[in-house]
């Protein structure tokens, strides 16, 4: 099968490749719920399997023949060599027929609707290309980069090994130059999909991508003047929906996180403060309406974070 | 000869997608009238470039057709009134054709033909269609697409809100063709 990577999957192996490509046994990747004519017409690679969806990377756009894909007007995606992703919800054979159908359906549907809706928007999601409910298939552009989570993980890696020597301080003043700015333009971007009424469902650190072309720091941020950071790209949509409530945001919120203090324990305190900062900054662009609704999502996120799991309500 | 570009959806390698752009159409009348009285001889997906993006957009509409059909879920009698149907992002089929498909006054026409069997016809579609469309042949094209959209046309067919720019040809395309692939789902 495909051994061509993109830029991106050839320096993060991990998140790219389940299936180990180089095994002979894994040479065909398990294609056997996607439908054979799909399967067959394109080159698909298996890059993620979640509980209720397989995800596919292909060098093919579905309906856009490679030849034209060079031109610069003809493109559906702003980046053609980053590939496509096909999202597969294969139908669960633990479930009832008609019900497993429905909903299929309906989750892949809305999961394409916020998709081209929060696109509308302007909303940095991936664009979304093509949808077929009745089978479960989501065709969007590939995001060529790592996840939040990676990127993390990467620059402390950095952080650390350039300056052991300079102890805590030097090393603390490093996180904020380079990590602070990108949290600061993550908790902006979630900002915006609150502000337009619509809660992710699953936010964590893997779900944020981080694609390569760069853009200035969010304001605010420490020594970010000419800093350029990458541009944080929200996904998978599919346990979203729509809520005004404070307290649904506030949720969202939380489970974001606690996604940081398990993934990124060190240095959680401090991601978090910065996301929610950006978060606040970035809430409704500072209009009067705004200030005093985000200030109820703080509010309930306090009360949220007292609920908890792992929380005596006693005393 | 003049002829278009034919080309293969990468899901659909077997179907044959032939796409011809007319200037100084003259007959637009004629052609419309036998395409609305059922002459075989015409069954190719007329659409008034107008309306019309990039060749991506084309695109969308095409695989959108043939997506439909072999799902058995097409809502007009053939592939090429489908084909002009999934240009609409709306289910009113009779004000989808009108807006999109061939006007009485189109002087300039896109034409889709898709062979969904093995047969390769590329020939004989650009010598028929060159007897079927009196106008200028030209080269399919973004650069020749792009003069002939508006977008005023554009906007009021897609119905498209107030702060969503179509100044840039690939964020527009990306705007249509998902309206294209969430058409009844939206």
């Amino acid at each position: 099968m495909a051994q061509r990577l993109s830029i991106y999957q050839a320096q993060f192996p991990r998140r790219c490749m389940l299936v180990d490509v180089r095994t002979p046994s894994s040479m065909s990747p398990d294609l056997s719920t996607l439908p054979s004519a799909i399967s067959d017409a394109l080159d698909l690679t298996l890059i993620s399997q979640g509980a209720e969806a397989k995800i596919y990377f292909s060098h093919d756009h579905p309906f856009i023949p490679s030849s034209l894909l060079a031109g610069t007007i003809s493109t559906t995606i702003s980046n053609p060599s980053a590939g496509y992703i096909l999202k597969h919800r294969p139908p669960k054979r633990y479930r009832h027929d008609a019900l497993d159908a429905q909903l299929t359906k309906h989750r892949t549907l809305s999961e394409a609707r916020i998709l081209y809706k929060l696109f509308l928007a302007g909303i940095s999601v991936p664009s979304f290309i093509a949808v077929d409910p009745r089978l479960g298939l989501i065709w969007m552009e590939n995001v060529d980069g790592p996840s939040l989570k990676e990127w993390i993980w990467a620059k402390e890696a950095e952080i650390e090994e350039q300056l052991c020597d300079e102890g805590e301080d030097g090393q603390s003043q490093k996180r904020l130059e380079i990590i602070k700015p990108l949290l600061l333009s993550v908790g902006s971007e979630i900002a915006k999909l609150h502000f337009l009424d619509t809660v992710h469902g699953d936010l964590t650190t893997s779900n944020l991508l981080l694609r390569d072309g760069s853009r200035l720091g969010a304001e605010g941020a420490a020594g970010s003047h000419q800093l350029m950071v990458p541009e944080p790209v929200v996904i998978d949509f599919g346990l979203s929906q729509q809520s005004t409530l404070p307290e649904d945001k506030a949720v969202d919120l939380y489970v974001l996180e606690r996604a940081f203090i398990s993934t990124h324990p060190i240095h959680s305190g401090e991601y978090v403060e910065w996301v929610l900062e950006g978060y606040v900054a970035g809430f409704g662009r500072g209009r009067k309406t705004a200030v005093f609704k985000v200030n109820e999502i703080m509010k309930k996120l306090d009360a949220v974070r007292l609920r908890g799991r792992k929380r005596s309500m006693v005393g | 000869m003049a002829s278009g570009l034919t080309l293969r959806l990468p899901q659909f390698p077997q179907s044959s997608v032939h796409i011809g752009l007319y200037t100084s159409v003259t007959n637009a009348s004629i052609i419309r009238r036998e395409l609305l009285s059922g002459n075989t001889r015409y069954s190719y997906a007329f659409v008034d470039p107008r309306s019309v993006f990039s060749l991506a957009h084309v695109l969308a509409a095409v695989y959108r057709a043939l997506t439909d059909m072999e799902a058995g879920g097409m809502r007009t009698r053939t592939l090429s009134s489908e084909i002009v149907f999934a240009f609409g992002g709306t289910m009113n089929i009779a004000e989808t054709l009108r807006r999109f498909g061939i006007n009485d006054d189109s002087d300039s026409l896109l034409v889709v033909k898709v062979d969904t069997d093995q047969v390769d016809r590329s020939n004989s579609v650009w010598d028929e269609l060159g007897e079927i469309v009196q106008g200028t042949s030209i080269p399919v094209t973004d650069e020749n697409i792009a003069p002939l959209t508006d977008v005023e046309t554009v906007k009021k067919n897609y119905k498209i809100q107030q702060g969503i720019s179509l100044a840039d040809r690939s964020e527009a395309t990306k705007v249509v063709a998902g309206a294209i692939a969430l058409r009844g789902y939206l």
